[in-house]
């Protein structure tokens, strides 16, 4: 019996390398790789016929890859495709539309093949800005906006500084936003309470203020199917708790270099806060539980549901939002608030969540010119502007601003700018684009935490510092297997 | 072994001898277990159609009322034109015909390679027989997340890309999983058949397209199923080979509709993912009529 | 060294034969799939990012796989997945296949009707079941609760539990979500039942057989060579479940881990981390897992499955 697995072993083994010989032999023979071009039999012609590439190149391309979107979709291909293509009738922009889990599947293969790919936008699938940067992905577009003097004065200075490290920019913003509180005007008028602030400084905006309201406003706690709540949060980031009440966990320079050596998670403010979240949920029951926010958050529209009357969330908002209209059916009118304050003195608090477009290492002469020719077409003022307009995103530049505070329905333009702006004054990029395989990090905390918000009895004071170890261990280990050496 | 199994197949039947009693009449006996075999189909069709009931009813609201918590089963009112919406907003006539093209294509002759390869595995002797039948599973093991990209580095090579080349010609040259499943299929088939033939001077050739083949037709009505099925819902291949919006097959149409930030328009992914599943149900129902018959009709007689 | 062609002549002739056949799959192996195969052999000792070319680093990969504490848990929670889904998915589409096999007025109908939720697939099948599954809103649960819950039809006061939020449900969840595609392996067995001969059945039911006997006997022998398909290619199946996963847990395999399935972590590693190297190292290690189980199997299976064809007293 073993003689005879030893045996059969030993057949798998040299069928293998023999297949193994082969197919090396042959593949190193011919430079285009068709081990098998004398073998093919009458059924597989295609194969045989001349690849399209060799043609003589009339046309030079652009390849631009970007997400599947609704409304970004229909822009792409027919505002700025013919737009591109008429002010430059000798190139054809090839637009690679995937949807945003899959995208890194296909970059990372295109890249790894050389196959060309020439201007996308690094925090739309894979790891993040932080991670392309620092394994030379992505382009230093300094030296080219020297060259051609390209006005950067242009842009919101705290949005182009993101992506500025070291004093080199490597990506023009293409939209951004940060952290606000949306609330439903509708279930405050109902309930005769006055709406929140729209200035970021307005120290009567505190936590205990919010929760107040929130228990106002929450009914039938429950009864999933009937109840309404007071506040949902959509948790993005592990800074996000702790910076509205005035800690930023992470070390100073963090967000430069994208390595940290450890992470505060035990501070005595931040373990608070990180329980003051959970005790919306099981103390004073306002929010409801993961299985029902994620219910509400992801399958359904907890704010389109018309159910939450406050909705802490990222910028998206502004636009997603839009869908709601208070003369539709079951719609209504919806306004913006500044995050509260947990504590006097969490002035940066908001999480600021910013996109670039980025161009490929690499790209020499003229791929590397038409690529730029088309990023600098990307900001410039009318095409950001036909960007906003058809996807109601917020604009990274100061002049388009004061065009996009105007469309709200239900806010006035001076309430949406005080709002809007007040955000980047009191916030800091997301680290999930500044952090090297901050992913990594992520399914860290996010198992953690999960775990914590899921548990009725957890207590911040338990799973923080073991979170913290963990979290200093992956920081260490990481920063080893990348070879990055701390000052 | 094998050959005790099939002889004490024959045997026990033989063995086993009850006395007839009344509700055992052999009538009785078929219209009763019809009637609780078709209650139990019915109650588990339910469960079944549950689900896409709820897909239905998701394709007839409005945007706002999709996304309502707890879900509205019946729409205020149902919105017919989200189809029409749905699938006009990509072009999705022609995704249907490109995936019809690649996915017929790929069927035939995947079909008959595996047929082909696995009568090879199945009937034939030659030494390194096993060991090459287990490279051929072990193509299956190791998962595709990391030949994906050697793999495009291959195709990119043969300048194979953003055409349908590398989803059709490699499974022109056979799929384990299809060959696998033959050739279980060509195990059982009475070894009497290739005595007979060979003694009359047929050809191993011969023998399979005579005499294999036309045997073999619920396992080859199945594996095309498969092979089609598989070819049409096929998501990762065309995601990563296929380029130009005018070569998308189907499953890239219905990933157009996704939105991040909770932006997907779900009444018309509902719509759009059913229209694309139609075209499959109708092929199964067409194609079950004519391999797989009652038990009673058919069967090879032994 | 391995003999190609045995001694005798007519052996000789066969085995040439047995060559000329499988042709075919040997061409697309040298040129489509084997390449591939063997490059991410090669990557699995390196570093590599695919921004850069691949750095031999020797067995680096694998020596952090032993440290992995992720690794260990992926690696039983696929286990603890392909032990439930792969039995259970079996004895469910067999059961399935014999009940639609039977004399059923609008047989194609339904056939139809329990094959079609293997045809949806992908992103729309994983959010359809977290909203059936959902703890509070789903249907399932209400189902539970209105049947068994404190206020039910059978006051026993139970209720559903938390699915895709509960460590120990939510691989029970997944499984779940598994058997909604049994229309697959319904379909394979279905066409193996039309090759077992009437005659058989005959013959047993003249000798006065009951049904449990010519299931036993007769069916099972008949149709062995598929169930050992259904259960090898179940093995190799759920031991690399990925979209499910992908989607429904946004990618954590939370909570706590519970959910982190083995390819989960290894796609993670690859496109996310950019590890490719590390993830390579993953899969050649599954390879073996899954492998040594496969021959296991064929093995095992000497024993029960019944074959026709000559050579079966060596065939695996």
């Amino acid at each position: 019996m073993s003689r005879r697995r030893v045996g059969l072993a030993f057949e798998v083994l040299s069928v293998m390398l023999v297949a193994i010989f082969l197919f090396t032999a042959c593949a190193g023979g011919a430079a285009p790789a068709q081990p098998a071009a004398g073998k093919q039999p009458a059924a597989e012609k295609p194969a045989a016929e001349k690849p399209a590439a060799e043609k003589p190149a009339a046309k030079r391309k652009i390849v631009w890859m970007v997400r599947t979107n609704v409304v970004e979709n229909p822009w792409e291909q027919n505002i700025v495709k013919p737009a591109f293509e008429k002010e430059n009738p000798d190139i054809t922009l090839d637009i690679l539309i995937i949807d945003q889990p899959d995208i890194a599947v296909k970059r990372e293969a295109m890249i790894a093949a050389g196959e060309q790919l020439d201007v996308w936008s690094t925090n739309w699938g894979g790891d993040g800005f932080a991670s392309d940067r620092y394994r030379g992905l992505i382009m230093n577009l300094t030296p080219l906006i020297e060259r051609d003097n390209l006005d950067m004065s242009v842009f919101i200075p705290e949005v182009l500084k993101i992506y500025n490290i070291e004093g080199k920019q490597w990506g023009l913003p293409l939209l951004t936003t940060g952290s606000y509180v949306f609330y439903n005007m509708k279930l405050f008028d109902e309930a005769g309470l006055p709406y929140p602030p729209t200035d970021w400084e307005d120290k009567s905006w505190t936590w205990d203020r919010m929760l107040d309201l929130a228990k106002k406003l929450t009914k039938n706690y429950d009864d999933p199917t009937k109840a309404q709540y007071g506040w949902i949060e959509n948790r993005q980031n592990i800074e996000g708790p702790a910076m509205l009440f005035g800690k930023f966990p992470w070390p100073e320079g963090t967000y430069e270099t994208g390595f940290a050596k450890s992470i505060n998670l035990t501070d005595p403010v931040t373990i608070d806060a990180y329980q003051k979240h959970h005790d919306l949920i099981y103390v004073h029951k306002v929010q409801p539980d993961a299985a029902a926010s994620e219910a509400l958050s992801q399958l359904g529209g907890a704010f389109e549901s018309g159910r939450v009357a406050m909705y802490e969330t990222g910028g998206w908002g502004w636009w997603i939002f839009s869908r709601i209209k208070p003369d539709v059916e079951g719609g209504f009118c919806w306004g913006v608030a500044p995050l509260p304050w947990g504590t006097p003195d969490a002035n940066i608090r908001a999480v600021i969540y910013t996109d670039p477009w980025v161009i490929t290492r690499g790209l020499k002469g003229q791929e590397l010119e038409d690529a730029w020719t088309f990023v600098k077409f990307l900001v410039r003022e009318d095409n950001a502007r036909s960007y906003m307009k058809a996807t109601n995103t917020p604009p990274t530049q100061k002049k388009l601003q004061e065009e996009w505070f105007q469309q709200f329905e239900c806010m006035k333009p001076e309430q949406v700018k005080e709002v809007y702006q007040g955000a980047f004054r009191h916030g800091l990029e997301s680290s999930n684009h500044l952090l090297v395989r901050w992913d990594e990090l992520n399914q860290i905390w996010s198992n953690a935490l999960d775990a914590y918000f899921n548990d009725p009895n957890g207590k911040a004071s338990d799973v923080l510092p073991q979170l913290e170890k963990d979290l200093t261990e992956a920081l260490q280990r990481i920063a080893d297997e990348e070879g990055y050496k701390f000052q | 072994m094998a050959e005790e199994t099939r002889r004490s197949t024959v045997a026990v039947a033989s063995v086993v001898q009850t006395k007839p009693r009344l509700f055992q009449s052999k009538r009785f006996q078929e219209r009763f277990t019809s009637v609780m075999a078709t209650i139990l189909a019915t109650i588990g069709a339910m469960f079944i159609l549950f689900p896409v009931a709820w897909m239905v009813s998701t394709s007839l609201k409005s945007e706002i009322e999709a996304l309502k918590m707890p879900p509205v089963w019946i729409p205020a009112k149902p919105q017919w034109h989200n189809y029409r919406d749905a699938l006009t907003f990509n072009p999705f006539g022609t995704y249907f015909k490109n995936t019809a093209f690649y996915a017929i294509t790929v069927m035939i002759g995947e079909a008959l390679s595996c047929s082909f390869i696995a009568y090879g595995f199945a009937r034939l002797r030659a030494p390194g027989r096993n060991a090459l039948f287990l490279l051929v599973l072990s193509t299956m093991m190791v998962p595709y997340q990391v030949t994906l990209i050697p793999q495009y580095i291959l195709f990119s090579k043969l300048h194979w890309l953003n055409s349908y080349k590398p989803l059709i010609i490699p499974g022109w040259f056979g799929s384990a999983y299809l060959i696998f499943l033959l050739r279980q299929f060509y195990m059982t088939l009475p070894k009497e058949y290739d005595e007979a033939a060979i003694i009359d001077g047929a050809t191993p050739l011969g023998i399979w397209f005579r005499i294999i083949l036309p045997l073999s037709k619920p396992a080859l009505g199945a594996v095309s199923i498969m092979s089609f099925m598989y070819h049409w819902n096929n998501y990762l291949g065309p995601l990563v080979y296929i380029n130009d919006n005018s070569k998308f097959t189907v499953s890239l149409g219905l990933s157009m509709f996704r939105t991040p930030f909770g932006g997907t328009p779900w009444h018309w992914l509902m719509a759009a993912s059913l229209a694309v599943v139609s075209p499959c149900v109708v092929v199964f129902f067409v194609a079950q009529r004519y391999f797989i018959q009652g038990i009673v009709i058919s069967g090879v007689k032994g | 060294m391995v003999r190609i062609l045995p001694k005798g002549k007519l052996a000789r002739r066969e085995a040439l034969w047995f060559y000329f056949f499988i042709a075919p799959w040997i061409i697309g192996f040298l040129w489509f799939t084997g390449g591939p195969i063997v490059a991410s052999f090669y990557l699995s000792f390196t570093k590599y990012n695919a921004a850069n070319p691949p750095k031999w680093i020797g067995f680096t990969n694998y020596v952090r796989l032993v440290h992995d504490r992720i690794f260990y848990k992926s690696l039983k929670v696929s286990a603890y997945y392909t032990f439930l889904s792969v039995p259970l998915g079996i004895t469910a589409s067999l059961a399935l296949a014999l009940l639609l096999n039977q004399r059923v007025p609008f047989l194609g109908v339904y056939r139809t009707l329990y094959y079609l939720p293997s045809v949806i697939t992908g992103v729309a099948v994983a959010l359809l079941f977290q909203w059936l599954l959902n703890p509070s809103f789903g249907i399932v649960n209400y189902v539970i609760s209105w049947l068994l819950g404190p206020k039910g039809v059978i006051p026993l006061g139970i209720t559903g539990p938390k699915w895709f939020f509960d460590t120990k449900w939510v691989i029970p969840a997944y499984v779940l979500l598994s058997l909604w595609g049994l229309g697959g392996p319904m379909l394979i067995y279905l066409a193996g039942l039309q090759g077992v001969p009437t005659a058989l059945y005959e013959a047993a039911t003249i000798d006065g057989a009951n049904a449990w006997h010519r299931f036993r006997h007769v069916t099972l022998p008949m149709i062995s060579p598929v169930i050992l398909f259904t259960f090898i290619t179940g093995i190799i199946g759920s031991f690399q479940i990925f979209t499910q996963a992908y989607v429904i847990s946004n990618g954590n395999g939370g909570p706590a881990y519970a959910s982190m399935f083995y390819v989960l972590y290894l796609y993670l590693n690859a496109f996310r981390r950019y590890r490719f190297g590390y993830a390579a190292a993953q899969a050649w290690i599954l390879f073996l897992v899954i492998l040594g189980l496969t021959v296991l199997m064929l093995r095992l299976s000497r024993q029960v499955v019944y074959y026709e064809a000559p050579g079966e007293e060596e065939a695996i």
